[in-house]
């Protein structure tokens, strides 16, 4: 009876634990392995697409961009990932530093993506674009009232702003953009002003912030692009209520832009599949897939002959920063330590 | 020297590698702590580390209180007082602890969000404003809420096992109420108190999803934070090494406090219970229906809801496998836990030396180590082992160089260490109760220890076995920090399902994981509460 | 001599039991250990047994010294004070439970011969708690003595008895152990219970054991 149950226990154990380093690994002829933080069906479709034209399987591995970047640092040179795909070039930035990246040249890549999407040094690629916008109840502010980022540190905005806690990247971006354009004192001048007026300790995500302007807690609020375009197709019919009656406005365009960012993919420096990979990358950034990759998320295509979704369409066209993004990386740390010092939370 | 021999045996071999092991990953602690201070620590010490302190303290403060209340009311009612439905609210009560304290968090924060039920409801009968319940407070509300059955459990437990005869004569020596309450129940019951406060103080502290979605700046946020925001380990392990004193402090406290062990009279006297009155049944009954409402009902109805509404996006292929990958690695790793348990508890049941005994506390110490800091430590360690294992790898030809590090035995191994002592606990009272006499009667009758074990000790543990099995079990498939990283790639437990779902954005979408967890979980809750035991529990 | 201990020190928490103690049986003698609760009476089987160890000293049986073995590995028997049957076992499980290294025949050999000896041949199939305290100390005996022991230990074996009882089970238990020749010790409270089956008493004085008087038959 005992050896009965020793037996399926240890059977029982290394079956578990091989199911799952057997599963990871691919004996298929061509293969790449990319580390992505998107989750959407639609990539799937692609995949299979550029399976089907080029006989390149690709293996992916879901978890979040931090989570991603950290595994990729720890598996060092062992590593089994291809191309790395997370959002923000702040941490692209961030990979790189890490030496997790390597150098690209592709005349494909140049030719579909703008260069102020791309790294400075050919290390990642932006994919898809989302802006950061101010979105705000038309019953208590009218479009007029808005102009710029900055101007929300005005008096006439106290306790009227709501956004996210400072902790999160898309923040610490927009932070960063503006320390690349105007330098640490003037950032620092504006971020505390802008703390003064929030309406409420940062809580919550980006849709928490449009949730709370629909609620009265604060007039105007400042979040991503997407965020409004998952909402009016959402499967709550009250998210689509806020969808429908907040309006997004394109701040600074008469100063310094709207802040743009990107989701990016990068060449891991020890894939051994590089090729292949950057074959992928090309088929993303091509015409055929930029659709169907920036919709599933409602952002921009980054590939400039691909029209954007027709509710981003709606908005209107809007000026971007004029700001390689390489420069978000470069000034994040400080950014991050600057708005916990002025007291972001 | 014949004498030391006496002490290599299978449990203290056993006790001895997980001593190692245990040792290494403080080991690792110190070498982090000792290098040099990084630019972002600075910037944490500077302006972070007082609010992630005074955060902690303030959480676990309300936390405490509120599950100590809840918990203690409803083991006093349950125990001392009979009126209809009592027995079922003996084990319901207990249920909030299959809802884990993430999935109520996003429950709650999705409810008071403006679009969630509350606010709609609000809004509809003409009130604009909207409660704000992603705060430290509604926190440690949550906390409460789901926590509360540990100091429930134990109270009960402990209730029940005094006999009705101490309150007696307290009555008959014209005690009044409030005398017999501050004189005898209350003192008597405080290990007990202490001791579940203590578990909800931990797994407070040990929580990650709850404090990340309601924005709460406390350790286990701020270690996250620090590894994957701003790519620092170093800093990360600092926070944990501080994180690490903090709680250790509470441990050596509450360790202080239970010093002189009440023993209790194991045979405790069916209590004869005083029957309420009808203003009194109202009473109980609203002070029990709130806790097992607000920490059982509201969640699982809300996931019943949820689920229905988007199962066609979340049944799928995907799901299954997460499910058997869930059920497989936790049976697994509470296996492993209950045995290597068993094995340190026979060792500590024998042991007088001092030196075997320290040996044992330290390696309880391993629940008191938050699990995000676990995670660092234990990755580390396996990152070091798979390269000092490089050569043996490539003798097998195998492609991969992360063999150890890249698999489920870094999880199972975490697993293990963090819950040994819940299940060391658990198999040492059972033992206590059973006493040491059969274990001796076998060893003069000429059989050795493990046989002893298997065929005296295991037979008669085996409700306590039973239970130990199913509240580690419990805890294990709850688990989120560790899983979410030391898990190898693309492997989700329904854990780590729902808090994807939820981190993007997708609440009701995390319900059909969600729901599945409290189902297994409430399930085996009822299972080991309903058992026709012989023993008194 | 048959069981001889030499210069024995035991201290328990701090608390001197005994010290430089020495003790002798024969074979086949019955020795009683007299002494309040708390003298350390039981302390001293516990170290025979091998369920506790002492500090200094040596234990010989049969000119063997067994100081340094684990009790099992010692052939010391002990009937315990609460008896200890295992529950989850019935009657004839708990006897075959010490001999199950024997070849079959004599295993079932053996055990007939117990439970005839100690009359329980029709309550074979019971439980434990299905037996009486005098029953269940009957199964505590055969389960002991079945494995021949060299030495047999019964810690208070009367004290959880009704007094009525007491004299049968004395005679009972006189009987028994002189059938079988066996080489025993036990540990009791009342000097009555000794004189009536011990052929020598003792008890712990100044922390050494020393002989109280032979009894005269």
């Amino acid at each position: 009876m005992r050896k009965i149950c020793l037996l399926g226990l240890v059977t029982l154990t290394l079956s578990v634990l091989s199911a799952c380093t057997l599963g990871t690994g691919s004996d298929e002829d061509r293969s790449i392995t990319l580390y992505s933080d998107r989750h959407y069906e639609s990539d799937q479709d692609l995949f299979d697409q550029f399976e089907e034209e080029t006989g390149i399987k690709v293996n992916v591995v879901k978890a979040s961009a931090d989570e991603l970047i950290t595994r990729l640092e720890q598996e060092g040179s062992d590593t089994e990932a291809d191309l790395l795909l997370v959002a923000d070039a702040g941490r692209l930035h961030r990979a790189k530093e890490k030496e997790l990246l390597g150098e690209v040249d592709s005349t494909l890549l140049e030719e579909r993506i703008p260069a102020i999407y791309q790294d400075s040094d050919d290390m990642w690629f932006g994919l898809t674009k989302r802006a950061r916008v101010l979105v705000y109840h038309p019953d208590r502010v009218s479009e007029e009232d808005l102009s710029t980022y900055e101007a929300l540190g005005e008096e006439e905005w106290m306790n009227r702003v709501v956004i996210r806690s400072s902790t999160n990247i898309y923040n610490q971006s927009m932070i960063a953009s503006m320390l690349a354009l105007h330098g640490e004192e003037y950032v620092r001048n504006f971020v505390s002003s802008l703390v003064d007026n929030f309406a409420r300790t940062p809580e919550g995500n980006d849709r928490d912030q449009a949730k709370a302007v629909m609620a009265g807690i604060g007039d105007v609020a400042v979040l991503n692009t997407y965020y409004m375009g998952k909402m009016a197709f959402s499967s709550d019919s009250y998210e689509v209520e806020v969808a429908e009656t907040l309006r997004v406005f394109f701040p600074n365009q008469e100063t310094s832009g709207t802040h743009v960012n990107v989701s990016a993919i990068g060449l891991t420096a020890h894939s051994d599949n590089r090729e292949d990979a950057i074959l992928l990358m090309e088929f993303l950034a091509s015409e055929e897939a930029q659709s169907s990759f920036a919709n599933a998320n409602y952002e921009y295509p980054v590939n400039e002959n691909v029209d954007p979704h027709p509710l981003l369409a709606s908005w209107g066209d809007f000026r971007a920063q004029d700001l390689s993004l390489t420069q978000l990386g470069i000034y994040a740390n400080e950014a991050a330590i600057l708005m916990d010092e002025e007291g972001w939370e | 020297m014949k004498r030391f021999r006496h002490h290599i045996h299978s449990f203290s071999i056993v006790s001895f590698l997980v001593f190692v092991l245990v040792a290494i990953i403080f080991y690792q602690l110190l070498i982090g702590l000792t290098a040099e201070a990084s630019e972002a620590w600075i910037h944490i010490k500077e302006h972070l580390l007082f609010d992630y302190i005074s955060n902690s303290l303030l959480l676990i403060t309300f936390t405490a209180l509120f599950s100590a209340v809840f918990g203690f009311v409803g083991a006093y009612l349950v125990t001392f007082y009979e009126f209809p439905f009592r027995k079922n609210f003996s084990w319901m009560l207990i249920l909030p602890l299959a809802v884990p304290s993430y999935i109520a968090a996003y429950i709650y924060g999705d409810m008071f969000s403006y679009t969630g039920v509350v606010s709609r409801f609000l809004r509809s009968i003409g009130i604009a404003s909207q409660i704000d319940v992603m705060s430290l407070f509604g926190a440690s509300l949550v906390f409460a809420f789901t926590l509360y059955p540990y100091v429930f459990m134990t109270v009960k437990s402990s209730l029940s096992k005094q006999s009705n005869e101490l309150y007696e004569s307290a009555k008959l020596l014209k005690a009044s109420k409030v005398r017999v309450w501050t004189r005898v129940l209350l003192p008597l019951t405080r290990p007990a108190l202490v001791a579940g406060t203590l578990l909800v103080i931990l797994e407070t502290l040990n929580d990650y999803g709850v404090v990340a979605y309601f924005n709460v700046r406390v350790f286990s946020f701020a270690i996250f934070d620090a590894w994957f925001r701003l790519g620092d380990v170093l800093a990360a392990i600092r926070l944990s090494g501080v994180m690490l004193l903090i709680v250790f402090g509470i441990v050596a406290f509450e360790r202080f406090l239970r010093r002189n062990k009440v023993y209790y009279t194991l045979q405790g006297r069916k209590h004869v219970r005083e029957e309420l009155s009808n203003k009194g049944k109202i009473l109980a009954y609203i002070a029990l229906a709130i806790p097992f409402l607000f920490g059982f009902l509201i969640p699982i109805g809300y996931l019943i809801y949820y689920a229905f509404v988007t199962f066609e996006k979340t049944l799928n292929i995907d799901l299954l496998f997460v499910t058997v990958n869930t059920l497989s690695i936790s049976v697994l790793a509470t296996l492993i836990t209950l045995f290597v348990a068993l094995f340190v508890v026979n060792l500590d049941r024998f042991a007088k030396n001092k030196v075997l005994k320290r040996m044992i506390q330290f390696i309880t110490l391993g629940y008191a180590i938050p699990g995000a800091v676990l995670a660092v430590l234990v990755t580390l360690f396996f990152l070091g082992v798979d390269r000092q294992f490089r050569w043996l790898y490539e003798w097998f030809h195998t492609d991969k160089n992360l063999v150890l590090s890249s698999s489920l035995v870094m999880l199972a191994f975490a697993y293990v260490l963090r819950f040994l002592t819940l299940a060391f606990s658990n198999i040492e009272s059972t033992y206590q109760k059973i006493g040491p006499s059969y274990t001796e009667a076998s060893y003069t009758l000429g059989h050795g220890k493990l046989k002893t074990l298997w065929k005296v000790d295991v037979p008669m543990l085996k409700e306590g076995l039973i239970f130990a099995f199913v509240i580690v079990f419990i805890d294990v498939v709850k688990e989120l920090p560790l899983t979410l990283i030391l898990r190898p790639t693309n492997y989700d437990t329904m854990a780590t399902k729902a808090y994807q779902y939820a981190s993007d954005e997708m609440l009701h979408e995390a319900s059909l994981p969600g729901l599945l967890l409290v189902l297994v979980s409430g399930i085996m809750i009822y299972f080991i509460t309903h058992r026709k035991n012989r023993r008194v529990k | 001599m048959y069981l001889e201990i030499k210069d024995l020190d035991f201290s328990f928490h701090d608390q001197r039991v005994l010290k430089d103690a020495s003790f002798q049986m024969d074979k086949g003698e019955i020795v009683a250990l007299l002494g309040p609760s708390g003298s350390g009476k039981s302390t001293f089987l516990r170290i025979l047994s091998g369920l506790a160890k002492c500090q200094e000293g040596q234990i010989f049986i049969h000119e063997e010294d067994i100081t340094s073995l684990p009790p099992e590995k010692r052939n010391v028997g002990m009937v315990f004070q609460d008896y200890a049957l295992f529950p989850h076992m019935n009657v004839k499980d708990n006897i075959l439970f010490g001999i199950e290294h024997l070849p079959r025949q004599d295993r079932y050999d053996k055990l007939h011969e117990m439970l005839k000896l100690t009359n329980l041949v029709d309550k074979c199939n019971k439980y434990p708690h299905q037996l009486s305290g005098g029953e269940k100390q009957r199964v505590a005996l055969a389960r002991s003595l079945a494995q021949n022991p060299d030495l047999l230990l019964l810690d208070e074996p009367f004290s959880n008895l009704d007094t009525e009882l007491k004299a049968g089970i004395r005679e009972e238990l006189k009987t028994i152990f002189q059938t079988l020749h066996t080489t025993c010790l036990f540990v009791t409270h009342d000097i009555e219970d000794a004189m009536a089956i011990a052929d020598s008493v003792y008890t712990i004085q100044d922390h050494k054991i020393k002989k109280v008087k032979n009894v005269y038959r």
